[in-house]
């Protein structure tokens, strides 16, 4: 009887654990959460479905009796009143398995609930280091504005052909200077012709010289959560305007970050707020570094995108 | 108490959420590995397949990884099952330590993230010097009793084992049991480690997720000056932040601050010991011995990731 309890709190906790991750994928909610890149979405949907099949399973199963071909150990260190299929290789206790089971649902469950899906301000503003330096990743072929669908959709160029003394990614692979045409089949543009260019895409345009003598001076719009500007603001006309970066999950998120400058004064605008702000592209050197700044033309408040975080550039 | 606007405890609770829903996944492969190894495996089989001697033995087990790719949170449940079926606890522990580095998937994740600033020295580096301390630490545990290394529990049931192994050698060919009770055992033994693993797995990621949300992460870019400060600090890091073996490096390319050497020792410490994976190694080891392996393989990685810049980088 004890065996079988087992089973079916086994059973109801692997259900409960199972379905966090079925309910997050199907709200649409896991985007949030893992990367699109690879398959780490797909896999938490998977490994729920998983879960909740082996909970399903051991539920039916839990009264049933399992005879096997090798020993076992029999000294147990308590009384002996109760009916096992010999297949308990962990604890057989009762109390033991509860508070196992606590261990593993609770914080799982009560995450699930109060989660609020984004991070805080304050966090934010702690991950910003960077913000002043600009630059996360050094390499300038880290810098990719190139559609997912584009044939041409090769970031990396091929082996033997960079030097880390070369001016230019693209001139070290034999690409050929970049130019306005390259820049018009990677990326969209909307119906006014302003490039559609996410906030990452445009912060890693200062890290090759080449793509910012293109790219400056061109209209574009961008989505991003706003932040005041706390540095090299003296006139008090800029915000910052940022997006989360993430490799596999969340937890692994920076910001990346753009200073946004607007000709007057900055209109009112909420804090952690998403907006869509349009205006022209333009450049500072910032020390060794150089910044992209987008001169606003307009900036108005969007809904928040399905893909709130970016998966790693690579 | 729901946390409509984030905060600081929402925080906690977005980032465990991310770690979990991450990881999750791998611990369940490995223990539905484990559930079918204890099903269907027959005990020592392991044994029987590597070579007698025992340092061979353990040499060929640093390279297993490289043809059953696992990783760090996958492996626990693998081996504590592998050792239950006779593995030497020295093969498995190289094994167990290797695996997540040593394997192909890292070597392209690695050789993808140093993309233009010497992606093959580093990813050699890391592999060579992860299965070179790894077989080293593997050749010292064979010195060592059993039974200061494993858990009682797990203790009481290898020593067991003889009995088995004889049974399952000679009567293999009649196994009675039906193919539904072997699926039953092999699927109860899976959810039993999977429960039993994740609340190790649960501990250690409420504690990364605690680490990554309420500390501010820029402090250690000041430590990144030099390599005797750099290197204890890159591997602290990887303990604490407890990253999977196939992203790490894309997280350790971009610490701009830091040496290759720092970096190194940050992509080689950190798949064989997080916070998450000692609450994990909890369920197999006696804790004198977690931290015994803590200690030696951070001091081993950092001595040699220390006279590692002194080697020329081919090509610079």
């Amino acid at each position: 009887m004890t065996q079988r309890l087992i089973y079916l709190l086994q059973s109801f906790a692997l259900l409960t654990f199972g379905s966090v991750f079925i309910w997050f994928y199907v709200q649409d909610r896991i985007g949030k959460y893992l990367t699109s890149a690879g398959t780490f979405q797909i896999q938490a949907l998977v490994a729920g479905m998983v879960i909740c099949m082996i909970g399903v399973f051991l539920a039916i199963t839990s009264s049933q009796k399992a005879s096997c071909s090798h020993d076992h150990d029999h000294d147990h260190d308590h009384d002996h009143d109760h009916d096992h299929d010999h297949h308990t290789h962990g604890s057989t206790s009762l109390g033991g398995n509860a508070l196992n089971l606590l261990i593993v649902i609770v914080p799982v469950l009560y995450s699930a609930i109060y989660t609020p899906d984004a991070y805080s301000k304050s966090w934010v503003q702690k991950n910003s280091s960077y913000w002043s330096k600009g630059v996360i990743g050094k390499t300038p072929e880290a810098f990719n504005l190139k559609k997912n669908d584009s044939p041409s959709n090769e970031t990396t160029p091929p082996e033997g052909a960079k030097s880390k003394n070369s001016d230019s990614v693209a001139e070290a692979a034999g690409w050929g200077p970049y130019t306005i045409e390259d820049l018009k089949q990677q990326v969209d543009q909307n119906d006014d012709g302003e490039f559609i260019m996410d906030v990452i895409s445009i912060f890693y345009t200062g890290g090759d010289d080449e793509v910012q003598q293109v790219v400056k001076g061109l209209p574009v719009e961008t989505i991003g959560q706003a932040m005041p500007e706390t540095m090299r603001n003296e006139d008090g006309n800029r915000i910052r305007v940022f997006r989360l970066m993430m490799n596999c999950c969340i937890a692994d998120a920076r910001p990346v970050s753009i200073p946004v400058e607007f000709t007057g004064s900055v209109p009112s605008y909420k804090e952690m707020g998403w907006y869509k702000i349009s205006g022209v592209m333009d450049y500072e050197n910032w020390d060794e570094f150089t910044i992209p700044v987008l001169k606003a033309t307009e900036m108005l408040p969007t809904a928040e995108p399905a893909e709130s975080a970016f998966g790693q550039r690579q | 108490m729901a946390f409509n606007e984030p905060s600081q405890i929402g925080d906690f609770l977005f980032a465990f959420l991310g770690i979990l829903f991450e990881g999750a996944p791998y611990i369940l492969l490995g223990t539905i590995i484990s559930g079918f190894i204890d099903a269907y495996l027959p005990s020592n089989i392991m044994d029987r397949f590597l070579p007698k001697n025992r340092y061979f033995a353990i040499i060929i087990s640093g390279l297993l990884g490289a043809i059953f790719p696992v990783c760090e949170c996958a492996i626990v449940p693998v081996i504590r099952r592998l050792v239950q079926k006779g593995l030497p606890v020295s093969c498995a522990i190289t094994y167990m330590l290797s695996a997540p580095i040593v394997n192909p998937i890292v070597a392209i994740s690695t050789y993808s993230a140093f993309s233009g600033d010497d992606a093959l020295f580093m990813t050699l580096s890391r592999i060579g010097v992860a299965y070179f301390v790894t077989v080293l630490f593997g050749f010292v545990i064979h010195q060592f009793s059993v039974r200061s290394i494993l858990k009682d529990k797990l203790l009481n049931k290898i020593q067991k084992a003889p009995l088995s192994a004889v049974k399952d050698s000679s009567e293999e060919a009649k196994l009675t049991n039906p193919a539904s009770d072997k699926l039953l055992i092999a699927l109860r033994s899976s959810s039993r480690d999977f429960l039993d693993v994740g609340m190790y797995f649960i501990i250690g990621v409420m504690i990364t997720a605690l680490y990554r949300t309420q500390i501010d992460q820029s402090i250690v870019d000041g430590f990144g000056e030099s390599d005797w400060v750099g290197i204890p600090t890159m591997m602290i890091l990887s303990f604490v932040l407890s990253l999977c073996s196939t992203s790490d490096a894309f997280i350790a390319s971009q610490m701009l601050s830091f040496s290759s050497s720092a970096k190194l020792a940050f992509l080689t410490y950190g798949p064989m010991m997080d916070v998450k994976l000692v609450f994990m190694y909890g369920a197999i080891f006696k804790p004198k011995f977690v931290m015994m392996m803590a200690i030696s393989l951070f001091l081993a990685i950092a001595i040699i990731f220390g006279q590692w810049g002194n080697i020329p980088v081919p090509g610079t």
